[in-house]
């Protein structure tokens, strides 16, 4: 039983952590993205001395991006710092016992508890970027599509259909870590609301009613 | 220790601390407490004879009694079975 205890704790952290870690990722390549996709749209405007409507919302999305990815990064390392700090006292409590196991449940339940609305917000972010980026691959695909029916298979098209997969593939991927996420985070608020009823047989056991 | 603690958390934390005899000094750093709120719990499990208070010459120590056993350990079986219900997913 007490095994089992610790063999749960020690594949949530890992997981938990892979998701950060996931998430740090995806962070970058939003930012990276937001980086290139408003660079080279703001570029091809100065050159061609024109300013169409798609390329000033791809502009906008690109800041949009930009902007995310870093507020993503810094959270991110955030909640990171944390859960490291648990995964490190918890490898030198291999041979624990309950009542060490007890001590990291303590520690994870105020690293969440610090970091709920961070949480929250990695959700609601998540979705966002991951739609945003859906949308700016779907178009870059879509237009390389159009590129290449028009005017054959030629570099320049290609590279565009490549950029609109790449962020077509971090779009699903931000829903997916944002959906994990919101999984976890379920997981947690309802091991908040049991640790208020715990609180009631504590205080019992206390005598302080 | 980063992030909050409920006052339950704390105490189950202290009384776990000062199995072997501690000062006051040393429970506060430990246990991450601020003076003020490090007094009002050391306060709290005193008067529930749960920590006996040890005064010799040189300094003041605390100690957790045999009472306190039974709040640590339904503390340590009830926090345990928090991690029956994992989210659905492993990386």
């Amino acid at each position: 039983m007490e095994f089992e205890t610790r063999e749960k704790f020690k594949t949530e952290l890992r997981s938990f952590f892979g998701l950060t870690v996931l998430n740090l990722i995806i962070g970058a390549l939003m930012l990276a993205l937001g980086i290139s996709l408003a660079v080279t749209r703001l570029l091809g405007m100065v050159d061609a001395g024109q300013f169409d409507p798609l390329s000033v919302l791809m502009v906008g999305l690109g800041a949009v991006a930009i902007g995310a990815g870093f507020y993503w990064i810094i959270q991110i390392a955030e909640i990171m710092d944390g859960v490291d700090d648990i995964r490190t006292a918890y490898d030198t409590l291999e041979n624990g016992s309950q009542e060490q196991a007890a001590g990291l449940t303590i520690k994870m339940l105020a690293h969440y508890r610090s970091n709920k609305t961070i949480i929250s917000r990695m959700v609601v972010l998540g979705r966002i970027g991951g739609a945003l980026f859906l949308i700016v691959g779907g178009l870059g695909m879509i237009g390389a599509g159009a590129s290449i029916l028009s005017s054959g298979l030629m570099t320049e098209n290609l590279g565009q259909l490549v950029g609109g997969m790449v962020a077509f593939g971090v779009g699903v991927a931000g829903l997916l870590i944002s959906r994990y996420f919101s999984i976890y985070s379920k997981v947690w608020d309802a091991r908040l609301e049991e640790t208020a009823r715990i609180e009631n047989a504590l205080e019992q056991q206390l005598g302080a009613k | 220790m980063k992030g909050r603690r409920t006052s339950f958390e704390i105490y189950w934390e202290i009384l776990v601390y000062c199995r072997e005899p501690k000062t006051f000094t040393n429970i506060i750093n430990r246990c991450d407490l601020n003076s003020r709120i490090g007094q009002q719990h050391i306060k709290f499990l005193v008067d529930k004879e749960y920590l006996l208070v040890q005064k010799d010459e040189e300094r003041t120590t605390y100690a957790t009694t045999a009472k306190a056993q039974e709040y640590i350990t339904l503390f340590s079986k009830m926090y345990g079975a928090l991690f029956d219900d994992l989210p659905g997913f492993k990386l």
